[in-house]
């Protein structure tokens, strides 16, 4: 199921250009090298994981993990991720919301569609930074995931 | 007449009076019940729009923090002195407006919360928000005393908050007291604690004791970065908890700021 070398691809779903910006930033630091896949709206994410479109050749490769905004053109957040928790073949993907909003609906519907995590993304830069790479060690190397590759 | 129609006569006027009256109270009743649900929903209304207002205008926050951030982790070296200076000033500003942002979201959520209420160690709050201040009152040299302990009932977060911006504040508006002690004291008096925070800083002037707890309005005598509304959040979290949140003060003569909050009815 991996794409065929080792590095496991991280799609984030992120419409606002600039949050993309720092994301990707936090996602490249450190020695642990991951391929990043940048979608921007929740239309492209559902293309990239089920292979459509500009994504069907060559096949995008099935990411490790996926940073998925909320408020997002075309189909929101809550919208891919039912999708792909509601799908067999891509629900063991973890999902780890990452939204400026920290509002209970927001968090208590993430989880009840079986989001993996919820982050709000920090003001302060040096935050951000830390927070987004603790994100990548966690799910990269700390987690098993499943089929036991970690 | 007989009899019977005379006492029929005579009282007949008064019960058509009594149930004309009855008809109108209940017809207020409605109105008045109708008018508290538009209310009602007006302000839930309005806190939604404070919220989603609060969060769209942290987003570009985020960015331009991270921006700011990106220029100085990869450029700082290239930079001149003024240039720095000018980009430490807008992470300043920027500071600024999250905490602003932050307070007005504390604010719209009040008294919404999804935490379930439960018992509330005083004493445990007061000590874990000294510590956050901690660096700041050795700094100052403020003398902290603590409450005995009262077991409160409702959400932890909240209690904190009104005790963090109720310390703050104390400490915030210190002046030049040479001797500067902040108390925090309860007392529990059947089924409501009042606690107080007590300070012997510069104090408030009577003319001020309503305002300040209208949100934005600061005693200028002091240079501060909070955002002015701190004290209106505490009153909101305080009456949303069914208690009341006041001060007594005179200028020079330092502050109590004093709220109800119902105990813990499992008992300490």
């Amino acid at each position: 199921m991996m794409n065929g070398d080792d590095a496991v691809t991280i799609l984030l779903v992120e419409d606002n250009p600039d949050h993309a910006t720092l994301t990707l930033r936090a996602l490249r630091k450190g020695n642990l090298i991951n391929d990043v896949a940048w979608v921007r709206d929740g239309a492209e994410a559902l293309d990239f994981l089920y292979r459509r479109g500009a994504y069907a050749d060559p096949p995008a490769p099935r990411p490790g993990l996926i940073l998925l905004d909320i408020k997002l053109p075309k189909v929101d957040g809550h919208g891919v991720l039912r999708q792909i928790k509601g799908d067999e073949s891509l629900k063991n993907i973890p999902v780890v919301m990452l939204t400026t909003s920290s509002q209970p609906a927001d968090v208590n519907g993430s989880y009840g569609a079986g989001a993996n995590s919820f982050i709000t993304k920090p003001v302060s830069f040096a935050d951000f930074m830390e927070k987004i790479h603790a994100v990548k060690l966690y799910w990269m190397l700390t987690n098993v995931a499943p089929g036991g590759q970690s | 007449m007989t009899q019977i129609d005379t006492r029929l006569a005579e009282e007949a006027p008064d019960a058509l009076d009594r149930s004309a009256l009855w008809q109108a109270l209940r017809a207020e009743e409605a109105r008045r019940m109708q008018a508290e649900e538009e209310l009602s929903a007006r302000a839930a209304e309005l806190d939604s729009f404070v919220y989603n207002v609060s969060h769209e205008l942290k987003a570009p926050l985020v960015a331009i923090q991270g921006l700011a951030g990106i220029i100085v982790e990869d450029s700082a070296a290239h930079l001149d002195e003024d240039s720095r200076r000018l980009l430490e000033r807008l992470q300043v500003n920027v500071h600024v407006v999250e905490r602003l942002v932050q307070d007005l979201l504390d604010l719209s959520r009040a008294g919404r919360d999804s935490t379930p209420p439960g018992p509330v160690d005083l004493a445990e709050v007061v000590d874990e928000v000294a510590a956050t201040m901690g660096a700041r009152l050795r700094a100052r040299g403020i003398e902290l005393v603590r409450p005995d302990t009262a077991v409160l009932w409702g959400v932890r977060r909240r209690v904190e908050q009104v005790l963090s911006h109720l310390l703050d504040n104390a400490a915030t508006y210190m002046g030049g007291q040479p001797s500067p002690r902040i108390e925090v004291s309860v007392i529990e008096a059947a089924d409501l604690a009042q606690c107080s925070v007590k300070d012997n800083g510069i104090g408030i002037d009577p003319a001020h004791h309503q305002k300040i707890f209208e949100g934005f309005h600061r005693v200028r005598e002091v240079d501060s970065d909070g955002t002015g509304i701190g004290l209106a959040i505490c009153r909101r979290i305080v009456e949303c908890a069914g208690g009341r949140l006041w001060v007594e003060s005179e200028s020079g003569h330092g502050a109590a700021f004093s709220f109800t909050w119902p105990l813990s009815t499992s008992g300490s």
